[in-house]
Order: C-alpha cells, then structure tokens, then sequence
C-alpha cells in the first residue's frame, strides 16, 4: 500500500497492449486562490472499475468535470483515450466525448423531452441510423436497466433512482467505452442502491466497459470497484484493491472507513436503543441475505479471494435484479 | 477625496462589468452564428409557437391600449388648436415609426426573456447543459440558436401586429370619443404613415429580439447558485434586456432621423 497512484489494475480486466483510457498527470485546479485539486496522478486502465472516494467537497466531482473536459485544469494533464483533452480541436473534443457516458448525480435528464427522447437524443444526433432503428435501440436501453414502462414519461413523472437509470441508459446509449458515475447512489434507498450498484456491476461485465465511480457511499464502492483511491484536500492519499484500501493503515482513510460506525454508535449507543425501543429490528427476507452476501464479499475481498468474491458478487447481482424485476412486476 | 476615488471607483467596476458581459455576449453571438449551418428548423418552429404565438394576444392588447393612450394624451393639445383630426396622424407616425417595435420588444422582454433565461439557468443548476456538452452536444446549437432564430422572426411578426393594434387603439379614442368621422380618421391615418418606416421598424424588432435572446441566453448558460441563481439570471435578463432595447432605440432613432435623413 502506498501512496503512488498508478497502481496496477485488475489483472482479469485489463489487455496489457491497450493503452490507459484515462492519464492524469499532476492535475491542478482551483477556485478562489484554493486548490480542489492539487496534484492529481491518476491512470484508469481498460475494462477496470475505478472507485473515487472521499468526504464531500474534497474535490471528487471537479476531478470528474476535469475528467470530461468541463473544466480546464490550472496545471498538469489529461489524456483520455491516449489523447490530450486541452490540446483537441472542438471536432476532435466532441469525438472523444461521443466515446464516453456520463450518469450525473441527478440524472441531469432533458426536462422538456420524455425518457424515450432522452435516450434517443445521442442516438438521433450522432448516427446515421432510422427513425425505427433508434426506437428499437432505446427500447433495449431502457429494457437494461429496467425502465421500459417509463418510456413516455417526462423526467417530473419518475421518482429519483428512475431517474437515475434513466440517465444511465442515455449514457450508455452510444455505447460507450468508458462510464463516469458521479455520486450514482447518493440520495437513493438501501434496495435502489442495491439495484443501480448491480447495474454497475452487469454494465461494467456484460460491455466491457471501463468504469469510474466517484462515490462517498463506501459500501456502495466496495461493491462495485475493481481498484478505489481515495480523495482528502485535493490530494490522492491511498490508492489500491478493495481490500487493501480496508486494511489500509493511513489514518485518514481508517477514519473515513470507520467514521459512519463511530457516528452511529456516538448517535445511538446500544444501551439507548435497546432500552427504549427495544432491540435493533432482525433483517428479514431478500435484505437479510443481500447483507449477508455483503459481508461474505468484503470478507473474501479482505482475504484476497477475488474468485470468491465475484461469485458472491453475482449471487448478490442476482438477487438485486429479482428484487427489482418483482418491483417492476409489481 | 477619499469619497471622489469611491464613486470613481465604483464607476470602474460598473464600466468594467458591462464591458465583460458585452464581451461574453458578444462571443456567445459569434459561437451561434458559426453553429448556423447546422442549423435545424423544427426546434426553430416550436420555439416560435412557444414565444411567439402565445405572445400575440398580450402584444396586441399593450400596443391597442399605448395607441390609445397617444390619441388621448395628444387630444388636449390638438383641440385647442382646433386640428383634432390630426390624432390620427400623430398615432399613425408614433406607432410605426417608434411605439411599436419598442413597446413589443419591452413586452417580449418579459415574456420570452424571462423564460428563455428561467429555463436555461434551471438547465444550466441541474447539469443539463453539462450533460449535454458531456455528450458532444452544443448548448449554443441545442439552446441558444433555435431560440435566437424564433424571437427574431416573432419580434417581427409581432411589431406588424402591433402596428396595426397601435393604429387600431388610436382609430377607436379619435372615432368613439373625439368624434372623428371613421372614414376620415382612416384616410389621415393612411396619408400619414410613411413606409419606409415599416420596414425600418421591422429591423429594429429583429435588433431587438436579438438582444432578449442573446442577454437571456448568457444569463442562463452562467446561472449557479440553485434556485436563487435561476430567479437572478431571470431578474438580470428581463433588466439587461429592457435598458439595452431603450439604449439601442435611441442609436436607431439618431441613425433613422437625423443621419440618414440629415440634420
């Protein structure tokens, strides 16, 4: 474990003859005279799902617009698909962004225009195929990530993680070679969670997609990621596999780890919770065995049992997709 | 002295500012002109519809009304002097010459400033506009250029409109209560009205619907802040928008009058 950045990724992902999707060298940004970002190295490979975490205004999103080209970086660089972003022609730009998806954190969907059209928009604006060709492929869209009752309803007519996946089937609808998720479960519930971190997961599986997730959701990440850094003042502090980042001596990173526990326990002790209310509630049914699995997950990734983990990882995939196919159903 | 360097001071800032915003709405126009050839109409249609069309009645209703309001106002004067038939004249040459691609752009001002500049900063503060660039798609092509095209073409359509209102409210204070016989308040109204001031009009209306688009557009593509930024870009929008449009009518009334006309 260290502090360098470029570590090396997933061996079961990456085709060494390709070249990083992403480099970051020495990325520099900032607002008002203070550095959001000061010193970025950051090389994502292909195929791999990147995990960027940290606290809450500590620079994740801003790395993600530099990473799209929305802001320019004070210093360093950014090369995507092996080619420099601020040194690309509008043309050339537009080219490498057509090779990319982006799912914002609120979705970010066209108000005026129904989830149909959202996702057709990409579609009808960068190819050459027919009205019905277009139709066809949205309709497959929203089919994989379970939305398609929602075509012909506006963005105000669904709830947030429809939103969400709505935003992430138009990201997906060139399909592209890279997926950015900022924030994708912040805001979400437990079981929505579940769903759209299972949609990472087949995405990133089933296209062969090369991911990067900026998230402050830890379960959420540790669930997803292939590889995680971890973000503090603008500054990588610790960058590797899930779980090295877990067993990761750096105090910021115990804390950021352990803090939500430490809070609840200073918020709720168990004295007060059994008193009053009684005893914390058992989990029951499709939750109690998504937690477990959860648990058998982080202990085989915490013991280096990748095979292991992926398994459990598609059990738990699995089940999310039965819950959410009987949601849908229902 | 202390307070001489403030107020210059202050002057600075305001003059600096202003220079900055004509300059960034002055890049936003180059940028909607080079997006021109590939240009789409149907976004230009809705738009239309959307800022032009529901317009009308409001537009015709203030222009009718600010006709009337010239024939009144100018009674008093012209009765003493006994050429009260003159009403007409005066309405007709206010009207077309002045009142009415001015009232109709103060009016659109509000209307369709404010809605372009509402809709884009709410675009703009929920990552619209950041998605679609994400997504190798121009805001100035999706946004800004349909926008630009249908204000334009309706500023005109309207002033023809308001024209006529304009005319028609002076025509009903001079016949229903000044007691001008209808046929000769028309006739005057007809001598009167010099054409080439149609047109000229017309140019101001394009001018104008210009300005709304272009000062509501930069407003909204630089919103942040949340719903407090949407309600400011708007503010700023329909304020912008309504001293240029006066600023600008005076530069075409010294163009139309005096230079071209000569002194």
């Amino acid at each position: 474990m260290s502090n360098a950045v470029a570590t090396k990724p997933a061996k079961t992902m990456v085709m060494p003859a390709d070249p990083p999707v992403i480099e970051i060298a020495g990325l520099v940004k900032g607002f008002g005279g203070r550095n959001v970002l000061d010193g970025i190295n950051l090389t994502v490979y292909r195929g791999e799902t990147l995990a960027i975490m940290g606290a809450s205004g500590c620079g994740k999103s801003t790395l993600l617009r530099c990473i799209i080209g929305a802001h320019r970086p004070d210093a360093g660089a950014i090369r995507l698909f092996g080619k420099d972003l601020w040194s690309l022609g509008s043309r050339e730009l537009d080219a490498v962004r057509r090779r990319l998806g982006i799912l914002f954190q609120s979705g970010a969907l066209f108000s005026s225009m129904t989830v149909g059209e959202n996702v057709a928009l990409p579609l009808k604006e960068h190819t050459d195929l027919s009205p019905e060709m277009i139709d066809l492929m949205v309709k497959v869209k929203l089919e994989l990530v379970g939305l398609r009752e929602a075509e012909d309803l506006l963005p105000s007519q669904i709830s947030g993680g429809m939103a969400k996946r709505a935003g992430l089937a138009r990201a997906i609808s060139l399909d592209p070679e890279l997926l950015l998720y900022d924030e994708p479960t912040s805001g979400l519930d437990p079981i929505m969670t579940g769903i759209i971190d299972g949609l990472i997961v087949d995405l990133s599986r089933t296209m062969n997609v090369t991911s990067v997730v900026v998230t402050h959701d830890l379960k959420s990440a540790f669930r997803v990621a292939d590889r995680m850094v971890v973000i503090n003042n603008g500054r990588i502090v610790t960058a590797g596999k899930p779980h090295e980042i877990r067993s990761c001596p750096d105090p910021f990173v115990r804390k950021f780890i352990q803090g939500p526990v430490e809070a609840k326990t200073a918020v709720f002790p168990r004295s007060a919770m059994e008193k009053p209310f009684g005893p914390p509630a058992e989990l029951e049914g499709d939750a109690a065995t998504a937690a477990r699995l959860e648990e058998a997950i982080a202990t085989a990734e915490q013991d280096g049992r990748d095979a292991e983990a992926l398994r459990l990882r598609k059990e738990l995939t699995g089940l999310q997709s039965a819950v959410s196919g009987d949601r849908h159903s229902g | 002295m202390d307070l001489v360097f403030r107020f210059l001071g202050a002057i600075g800032r305001f003059g600096a500012t202003w220079a900055e915003e004509f300059g960034q709405m002055g890049v936003l126009v180059q940028k909607t002109i080079k997006s021109f050839p590939r240009m789409r109409t149907e976004p230009v249609a809705v738009q239309m519809i959307r800022f032009g069309v529901r317009a009308i009645v409001i537009v015709a209703f203030v222009n009718c009304v600010v006709g009337a309001i010239v024939a009144v106002s100018m009674s008093e004067m012209l009765i003493s002097l006994n050429a009260v038939s003159r009403t007409a004249q005066i309405v007709a040459v206010a009207v077309t010459r002045e009142l009415a691609p001015l009232i109709t752009g103060l009016v659109m001002s509000g209307v369709a400033g404010a809605a372009i500049a509402a809709e884009i900063a709410n675009m703009n503060v929920n990552e619209e506009i950041l998605a679609l660039e994400a997504g190798a798609l121009s805001p100035i092509r999706f946004l800004v250029m349909p926008r630009l095209l249908a204000v334009m073409a309706m500023m005109m359509c309207l002033t023809l409109i308001a024209d006529l209102l304009g005319m028609f409210g002076g025509y009903l204070v001079g016949v229903h209560m000044l007691d001008i016989p209808p046929l000769n308040y028309i006739r005057i109204n007809n001598e009167s009205v010099k054409w080439p001031d149609i047109p000229k009009g017309l140019l101001k209306a394009a001018a104008f619907g210009m300005i709304i688009t272009v000062v509501a557009c930069h407003q909204g593509l630089k919103a942040n802040g949340g719903a407090v930024g949407v309600g400011r870009a708007t503010t700023l929008a329909v304020v912008y928008s309504m001293v240029i449009i006066i600023t600008a009518n005076l530069a075409f009334a010294i163009l139309f009058n005096w230079t071209l006309a000569g002194p």
